[in-house]
């Protein structure tokens, strides 16, 4: 296949971030353009992957070590639990994307973590000033990571309205309220 | 640690309660042997800092490519997620919570 034109991830990314300047300031035809890229664009979608990826494969190398493939391959799983738990498989591009970045924060974390206990001992003041100030960084990217996902998940991701019945027998669908006894038992998931 | 301008009597500087005290150690031989033993402590000292920041440099070394790397990825999904979020209609307000714009009408 001949790609032609291609524009790399950097220049993407670069043009991507003048968009941004110009979108915030209300610019409609930035805007507009961002959109194309998000929506129109799915090389943009498997360079952002592809990058995680390669972020995600060399942090498991640094945390388990070249070689030690048993290692690997449990922080490995132990990844493919977590990206489950947050949803990864019937998630959006956009997600997807941003569970990958809590995922390799998280190795982060429990990166500078481990080195910082291993190493604890023998360590200058100046090493463990440097440690500390990894680990802080770290950890505050991490929590930095869930937040964006938690934000896009409740402003972007359309969701089913928030059924559930009160103490008075009310159905409440989002802010809806509802009589139970004038819906079928069905509805409710009763009457078996 | 330094002779006097005479260049026969020894003095040693030193921290006594937060203030510098100037010691007087001696003259002739025995000075000269002091001065030439905290000398060598002096230079004991200066290596042992310069291999201490050696050590720093190289593992701030070992870690910048990968921290680099999680950095770039790090910031390229923020930047989408926050593209994604001004297209459906979104302003951060003072870098805080995301709101929907308002609109006229």
């Amino acid at each position: 296949m001949v790609r032609t034109a291609e524009a790399s991830p950097s220049t993407t990314i670069e043009r991507l971030n003048a968009l941004l300047v110009k979108a915030q300031d209300g610019d409609p035809a930035a805007t507009a353009e961002v959109r194309e890229a998000l929506t129109a664009d799915p090389q943009l979608w498997d360079s952002l992957g592809e990058r995680s990826g390669m972020a995600m494969g060399s942090w498991i190398a640094a945390v388990a070590g070249e070689r030690n493939h048993i290692a690997k391959e449990a922080i490995r799983r132990h990844l493919r639990k977590l990206r489950k738990e947050l949803g990864g498989s019937d998630a959006t591009p956009l997600e997807r994307l941003l569970i990958d970045r809590v995922c390799v924060c998280w190795i982060q974390v429990h990166h500078a973590e481990y080195i910082y206990a291993v190493h604890m001992g023998t360590m200058s003041f100046a090493q463990h000033d440097f440690h500390q100030r990894r680990m802080t960084q770290a950890q505050r990217r991490y929590l930095a990571a869930i937040r964006s996902l938690a934000t896009v998940r409740r402003l972007l991701v359309p969701r089913l309205p928030d059924v559930r019945i009160d103490q008075v027998g009310q159905l409440n669908v989002g802010q809806h309220q509802t009589n139970g006894a004038s819906i079928p038992a069905q509805a409710i998931g009763g009457g078996r | 640690m330094a002779w006097d301008s005479s260049g026969r009597y020894y003095y040693r500087s030193r921290w006594v309660s937060g203030r510098p005290v100037r010691e007087y150690v001696g003259t002739g031989l025995l000075a000269r042997l002091q001065a030439d033993l905290d000398e060598a402590e002096r230079q004991q000292q200066a290596e042992r800092r310069a291999q201490e920041r050696d050590r720093l440099h190289s593992e701030e070394a070992r870690y910048q490519p990968l921290d680099h790397q999680l950095q770039e990825v790090f910031s390229a999904a923020e930047l989408i997620a926050r593209l994604a979020l001004l297209t459906a209609g979104y302003r951060q307000h003072d870098r805080g919570h995301w709101r929907r714009k308002r609109t006229n009408g």
